[in-house]
């Protein structure tokens, strides 16, 4: 009898912790709004916000040749003989919008410097803005720099067939250098995408 | 003790649960576990130890060393050395160039998973010889396989539970030297050999051998036979510096000294290979953060403190050994400039020293089930809890980036929200979805938890209710602390996956198409 009403005690008590577990659960995730999708066609403002390219007004860009071309923050600048600018834009890929620096490489590699004003993980992509074409490839090299926290870098790079070459690190940094390199460049634009997470 | 029949059984349950799932994710392929692949092939198709050709044919990788214009892999390289007579025979089924998933999936198959038996038995056998209870030892050989991180780090090609496991044979091997009157010349220079081994396959192990060989010495009965120990340890020590001196140039130069990313250089020249002081910061992570806490992840483990209330096992020279191995690699990892082991779930470098906590945590029990019974159950609650953690987590993705603080809120659930389960298992040749792929793996999961527990429980529904209902509160109490929206993660690592499951589709549509075309003009025809 006495091992009885310990044993119903147990049950209630872990019933008790279970409906207490239960309920903060469902409260802390309701007021999170965790439970429900995030919108997937995400809003240019929702970009604005959330990428780095807010972040790198003092991006450095060599390798642009033509003569007129400048660089001016965010400003859009475009060069003589072929359109060829740099800044943050919005264009529509496969349906989906996404904040861009647009590179038109031509013959030379650009590059790209820019000092993070944290130290925060970064997520580059290449996305072709082009049809595919299969001969073409894009090499692009990438280096970190400086000391920051142990925290992800990721090269994401959309060139040919959909083929998604990812590579990302733990590795810490301040500055990040990105020179791209097409090797045939006459039809292909290419949008670089940065975004922190 | 265990009979044939059962302990095959149970190595066959076992095999199946670590190998259920491959983990491997080609958006994001881990620059660890690659570098590692690319070794093994290079020097299983062409002897070679340079891996320029593999990152020309599969992609890149940061994890690298570049000497004299070659690159070289940067991790201890002894894993990658044990899964290349495997790949000699995969490259001869497969040609040259196999893809790196069938590549992994099967050096995982032959190199990884078969140690993750040994492990258990490992720890069943010196359990049962501490506790002389087969339940006991048991419950701590299930326990460091899945309620730890050891289960996650047993999904990938790393070292990191493997050498736990070598770890431990070295140690076993080491006590039953310290036990006999007159140890085998064979067992003495094979103990050597292991551990030497095991140091080449993860250098910050070191310590660890380091305690147990000086131990082993001073226990010996017979200390001139130490020589055929170190004949077996130094063999493996003149491999290891001419490797280092014919590849990074000097007989301790590693590959960690010419690191080609210049961010880990830079983390790897502080003190000695990046090893420094302790720092505050690490300490308290590595024990009670929602990431990689040992603490907060595998409570269980706060067992391990009750021997120092108990007399008897205060004096026990096995338990203060345990306790030191742990120590000293703790001091080591939280010394470390990358202590945090980047984006992983569960501490990974302190994986070859977990089996020891959890030895010492069951050993605990044994003592707290001396003074009250009812201590098994508590113990097997958060066991069964950390269980689950693993289980359900490293499945899905066993690398997060170090930001989202809790991965059961931050990633685990919007996973389970959108259905993000993007790798293969298998069953997948029979049920090609997903989510039912996933809904099936929890299901073995509770089914063969609740028939764990309730043979361990002596058939108690009653216990058994108890202790489900109490691991299911703490399930859901981990979701709770810091759980933030993850829209990053939402980009981060479901967008990849769909992009994934995208092209998969399109190659389906195109094949689908071209059959038609081929119909359509046989149709004509």
């Amino acid at each position: 009898m006495k091992n009885l009403h310990k044993n119903i005690l147990i049950l209630l008590a872990t019933l008790l912790l279970l409906a207490i577990s239960s309920y903060l659960f469902y409260q802390t995730m309701s007021q999170q709004d965790i439970l429900t999708s995030p919108q997937k066609s995400k809003s240019a403002a929702h970009y604005q916000k959330n990428t780095i390219l807010s972040e790198i007004n003092d991006i450095q860009v060599t390798g642009l040749h033509a003569p007129t071309a400048y660089h001016d923050g965010n400003k859009i600048v475009y060069g003589t003989k072929s359109w060829q600018y740099i800044g943050p834009r919005f264009v529509k890929i496969k349906g989906v919008e996404r904040e861009c620096i647009w590179v038109h490489p031509e013959e030379k590699p650009i590059s790209f410097t820019w000092k993070l004003h944290h130290s925060r993980s970064v997520k580059i992509s290449f996305l072709s803005l082009d049809s595919i074409d299969k001969t073409t490839s894009l090499k692009i090299d990438y280096k970190l720099t400086g000391s920051g926290e142990d925290e992800g870098f990721s090269l994401r790079i959309l060139p040919e067939n959909e083929k998604i070459t990812n590579t990302f690190t733990k590795g810490p940094y301040e500055t990040i250098t990105v020179t791209l390199t097409a090797s045939k460049t006459a039809k292909n634009h290419w949008c670089m995408q940065g975004r922190r997470w | 003790m265990v009979n044939f029949k059962q302990s095959l059984l149970i190595s066959l349950v076992l095999f199946l649960l670590i190998s259920w799932w491959h983990i491997y994710f080609p958006t994001i392929p881990n620059p660890n576990e690659r570098v590692r692949f690319f070794l093994t092939h290079s020097l299983a198709t062409r002897g070679d130890f340079a891996i320029d050709k593999e990152i020309r044919h599969y992609g890149g990788t940061i994890d690298r060393s570049r000497v004299d214009g070659k690159t070289y892999c940067d991790k201890a390289p002894m894993l990658s050395f044990l899964g290349v007579p495997t790949m000699v025979i995969l490259t001869q089924i497969s040609g040259e160039w196999p893809s790196e998933k069938k590549a992994l999936r099967w050096l995982k198959f032959t190199t990884i998973y078969p140690f993750a038996i040994l492990l258990f038995w490992l720890i069943f056998a010196i359990l049962l010889t501490q506790t002389k209870q087969k339940s006991l030892a048991f419950i701590g050989a299930g326990a460091t396989l899945f309620a730890t991180p050891i289960f996650t780090w047993f999904q990938v090609y790393f070292s990191h539970s493997v050498v736990a496991t070598m770890l431990l044979l070295f140690y076993f091997l080491s006590t039953k030297i310290r036990r006999e009157k007159e140890p085998s010349i064979k067992l003495l220079i094979l103990t050597g050999l292991v551990g030497g081994i095991t140091f080449w396959s993860e250098y910050t192990v070191a310590p660890m051998l380091g305690i147990i060989s000086a131990l082993t010495l001073f226990m010996m009965k017979n200390r001139k036979q130490y020589l055929w120990f170190l004949v077996g340890g130094f063999s493996i020590g003149i491999l290891f510096t001419l490797h280092n001196l014919l590849l990074f140039g000097g007989p301790f130069s590693l590959g960690y000294s010419h690191l080609a990313e210049k961010g880990f250089a830079a983390g790897q020249s502080k003190g000695l290979f990046g090893i420094t002081t302790p720092t505050l910061n690490a300490v308290i992570q590595t024990l009670f953060s929602f990431r990689i806490g040992i603490v907060t992840l595998s409570p269980f483990v706060l067992f391990s403190l009750a021997p120092f209330f108990n007399k008897k096992m205060r004096k026990n020279s096995d338990i203060l050994e345990w306790w030191a191995l742990f120590l000293a690699h703790f001091l080591l990892v939280t010394s470390f400039a990358f202590w945090g082991g980047g984006g992983s779930f569960g501490s990974r470098h302190m994986v070859s020293a977990l089996p020891f906590l959890v030895m010492l945590s069951v050993v605990g029990l044994s003592a707290t089930m001396q003074i009250k019974q009812s201590f098994l159950t508590i113990y097997l609650a958060f066991a069964t809890f950390s269980t689950f953690i693993f289980m359900t987590v490293s499945v899905i993705f066993p690398f997060f980036v170090s930001r989202f603080t809790n991965p059961m809120a931050t990633f685990l659930l919007p996973a389970v929200r959108e259905k993000f389960f993007p790798h293969n298992s298998l069953i997948s040749p029979f049920i090609s979805n997903s989510t039912a792929q996933y809904i099936i793996w929890v299901l073995l999961l509770i089914s063969l938890t609740i028939f764990i527990l309730s043979t361990l429980l002596k058939r108690s529904l009653f216990k058994v209710t108890i202790v489900t209902l109490f691991a299911l509160s703490l399930y859901l109490l981990s979701f709770v602390p810091s759980a933030t929206k993850p829209d990053a993660l939402w980009d981060a690592y479901m967008t990849m996956g769909r992009v994934e499951q995208n092209s998969e589709r399109r190659k389906k549509e195109i094949i689908l198409k071209k059959e038609m075309r081929r119909k359509r003009s046989l149709n004509q025809r």
